[in-house]
């Protein structure tokens, strides 16, 4: 927008009043009524050569302000804010149809809490930023008539309207610019953030799960956008991005990675709404294998996967979950465990048969975590894949499989899909201010700057304005007289 | 028009101190003992008859001062609806009305949906269900937050227009507008007159100005929650599950079945939720951000108003002070 043609317009215009201004009293009151107009007419011409002598000093300053851009788009911000707001409400309302069943109040109102904080922080910064832009719209339509409120403030200096005007002229002429630039800025800081909150997608769903298999097995889903993860057990629900879709990407069961398949069964008649159906999955090791487990996790697992040699009244049984009884018979073991040992040969070697892997929990801030369950640890401690031969010829032989470390976990909230994302908002947060953190220091510090300009030049500079036009006013009269005398002389009417 | 009607109001104050003037005049002229007191009695004269004039002009000027300040506006291309200034509290009541309502309504459906909530989770079974109106009530605060403080700056602005509207309505039927002109005249209550006058000039347009661009605001962007239900009512017309349930509510008392009906629409609206999170975005975010831009226009204009109105004083006392001055020779 070229507003330096528009602004020359004002100044005219402003040089049109001072006119008038001038001529009334010289004509009118001097003239034609014959009264003493030495004090006003200093005072008007002091008045409109200020007008001049400031209009040159701000129009080149001018074109040193940042150009008159055009107004960003306010209702977009609204627009993005409603569309976050909106998500994360939604995030809270399947937030609590997963823990008020099981009576998870104090973490649900944890997360209520992020969400509303979430909501909060992007609300008011939407807001500031609608304000400001708001503000530069209202301050460019007012902005080609400031040089006429200029004018008309210095034509009357010492007088409360005009220290009001002049305040109203000078803040419109000089603060326009630097607003608009604030807007941009604010703009620019606003979009940083509301970019990186963005949703993946506006649909939200919940699944039921169904597992069957070893337990509690850690499975991992993926969709188009996230990985997610939950503990089967105290999982009955996971919410999800309706618009994309869901596999499972492995299911793992005492870091063994399991086999597994899985369908999604859609619902025939729901009335909780966003319910999309169950996802069953069953898993399984290759063999069906005893667990080393008590009341307090799992601790290994181990399997007799062939007898190798029968001898006459051979016999194996288990016993209880870490010990087989074997006589006269030579039997071929799988185990995941610490140790083995026995009182009979054994015959021990370290195998890959079943896939092992490292664990990760939910992929969400670690202070939020424990709002989410309890997770094994990431890698197996005192574990070893074996296959043992144990042989007993005529002799009775108890073989014991030594535990390992502790699997164990349960979800509590599944972090998956949108809570996923809902919880990594205050990081998102920090992430966009921080991309946009110049930004931030100098839309506040510009701010500050014309705040403290604007209010000193009202107090400090406006009540000499008076008595320094009226000066100017009386020497550049007392100059243009005698000259004025001379030209009177020539045109003699 | 008898002659007689001139004495009733708005002109009738103006008219009847200018009289007063007149006849005081009248006996100065009389009882001044020296030609030349005479001679600055028929000066006084010449002003009371000046003022008189103006005075006339300044009520018809206050008559004709919304149609003055729509034709401005129209010349900036905004359009704004014309408003009388005697009509100016009544219109921006109107609009506070609405406005409040659209606040009230909103505040309502959120506490009761969160109360329902409340109530519904304080037994076992319902216990989800009540969660989740407990959510949908935040839901609701959350996505209209930003348009609850736009309402209640077009409250804030529709009162000071009212109070304002008030005032200028009770000069225009008082006759203020050209009592104002009749106090220039003498020289002890030029200066108040001179207020009044200018108060009066400026405001006879700007007000109805303003009044009429916040009434068009309103009319536009005032109803937006309001706009926003039907949306979702009218979305949800066709969900058979929905109107099934609905349908079993037929008896039930007005205000059962009408809560029922908004819980019922916003849970039909979760379960399409892209299209509802559209809908709301567009809806109440062009309204929100229009509203506040309109509220912030109509805070400058009226800050504009009062400082033209403190210049323009000065001004009309000097030019008063010029006109009406009776010179002494």
């Amino acid at each position: 927008m070229n507003y330096t043609s528009i602004l020359w317009g004002a100044v005219l215009t402003g040089v049109g009043i001072f006119a008038f201004y001038i001529a009334y009293i010289v004509i009118v009151k001097g003239r034609l009524r014959g009264m003493n107009i030495t004090s006003e007419l200093y005072s008007a011409v002091g008045a409109f050569t200020a007008f001049i002598i400031m209009m040159s000093i701000i129009t080149p300053l001018l074109s040193h302000l940042p150009s008159l851009t055009k107004p960003p788009p306010g209702g977009w911000v609204f627009e993005q804010y409603d569309i976050i707001a909106s998500i994360l409400s939604v995030v809270k309302i399947v937030t609590a149809i997963i823990l008020f069943p099981i009576e998870e109040f104090t973490t649900y109102y944890s997360i209520s809490g992020i969400i509303n904080g979430i909501i909060g922080f992007i609300g008011g910064l939407a807001y500031l930023t609608a304000m400001v832009i708001a503000l530069y719209k209202a301050l460019l339509a007012l902005f080609p008539f400031a040089p006429l409120f200029i004018s008309l403030a210095l034509a009357r200096p010492n007088k409360p309207g005009s220290i009001v005007l002049m305040g109203i002229g000078l803040m419109t002429l000089v603060a326009t610019p630097l607003i608009g630039w604030v807007a941009s800025l604010l703009y620019r800081i606003t979009m940083g953030v509301i970019t990186i909150l963005t949703p993946p997608c506006l649909d939200i769903k919940i699944l039921g799960v169904a597992y069957f298999g070893p337990s509690p097995a850690l499975v991992t889903i993926s969709q188009a956008t996230s990985q997610g993860v939950f503990m089967t057990n105290g999982t009955r629900y996971i919410p999800i991005w309706g618009c994309e879709g869901l596999q499972v990407s492995q299911v793992v069961w005492d870091w063994l990675v399991l086999n597994y398949t899985y369908t999604i069964q859609k619902p025939v008649f729901t009335i909780i709404p966003l319910y999309n159906g169950t996802l069953v999955i069953y898993a399984h090791l290759p063999f069906p294998a005893t667990a080393i487990e008590n009341s307090t996790g799992v601790y290994g697992a181990w399997f007799p996967l062939r007898v190798l040699r029968y001898w006459a009244n051979g016999t194996g049984y288990p016993i209880n979950n870490t010990v087989f009884f074997i006589r006269n018979e030579s039997v071929l073991f799988w185990a995941w465990a610490d140790g083995v040992g026995g009182n009979c040969s054994l015959r021990i070697n370290e195998t890959g048969m079943v896939k092992t892997t490292l664990v990760s929990g939910p992929m969400i801030l670690p202070m939020f975590a424990p709002l989410t369950g309890s997770y094994p640890p990431s890698a197996p401690i005192g574990y070893r894949q074996m296959l043992i031969n144990a042989t007993a010829f005529n002799e009775s032989c108890i073989v014991v499989f030594e535990p390992g470390s502790r699997w164990s976990g349960y979800t509590t909230l599944p972090a998956t899909g949108p809570v996923k994302w809902a919880l990594a908002g205050p990081l998102n947060l920090v992430i966009g201010l921080n991309s946009q953190w110049s930004n931030v220091e100098t839309a506040f510090m510009t701010v500050g700057v014309i705040t403290v300009a604007v209010t000193l030049l009202g107090i400090l500079l406006l009540p000499y304005l008076a008595v320094g036009t009226a000066y100017l006013g009386a020497i550049i009269v007392e100059f243009i007289s005698p000259l004025w005398g001379v030209i009177s002389q020539l045109f003699p009417f | 028009m008898g002659i007689t009607s001139l004495l009733n109001l708005p002109y009738g104050i103006g008219i009847v101190t200018a009289g007063v003037e007149l006849a005081w005049g009248l006996v100065k002229y009389y009882l001044a003992p020296t030609p030349s007191q005479r001679r600055e009695v028929v000066d006084e004269f010449y002003s009371i008859v000046i003022g008189a004039i103006l005075t006339a002009v300044v009520a018809y000027y206050m008559s004709i001062g919304p149609s003055i300040g729509a034709s401005i506006a129209s010349a900036l291309g905004v359009s704004v609806t014309q408003v009388q200034l005697s009509d100016i509290p009544k219109v921006m009541y109107n609009d506070f009305n609405l406005v409040m309502g659209q606040y009230i309504a909103n505040q309502v459906i959120t506490f009761a949906i969160s109360a329902a909530g409340a109530v519904l989770g304080a037994t076992e079974v319902l216990r989800p269900v009540g969660s989740a109106l407990g959510s949908l009530s935040s839901f609701l605060n959350a996505i209209m937050a930003p348009y609850n403080r736009a309402l209640v700056a077009t409250m804030m602005n529709t009162i000071a227009l009212a109070a304002l509207g008030q005032v200028m309505g009770v000069m225009y039927n008082y006759g203020i507008g050209s009592l104002s002109i009749a106090l220039l005249l003498p020289s002890r209550t030029r200066r108040i007159g001179a207020w009044l006058a200018s108060f009066i000039l400026v405001f006879s347009i700007l007000l109805p100005l303003v009044a009429g661009y916040q009434d068009a605001l309103v009319f536009n962007y005032g109803n937006v929650f309001t706009m926003w239900i039907s949306t979702i009512e009218q979305h949800c017309s066709n969900n058979t599950i929905l109107q099934a349930i609905l349908s079993l509510f037929l008896n039930a008392p007005s205000w059962l079945k009408d809560a029922i009906n908004i819980i019922a629409d916003f849970v039909c609206g979760i379960t399409t939720l892209p299209w509802l999170v559209t809908n709301t975005a567009t809806l109440v975010s062009t309204g929100t951000f229009n509203l506040l831009e309109g509220d912030i226009i109509i805070d400058i204009v009226m800050g504009i108003g009062f400082a033209i109105t403190a210049w323009l004083a000065d001004l009309i006392e000097a030019g008063a002070r010029a006109l009406f001055e009776v010179r002494h020779l």
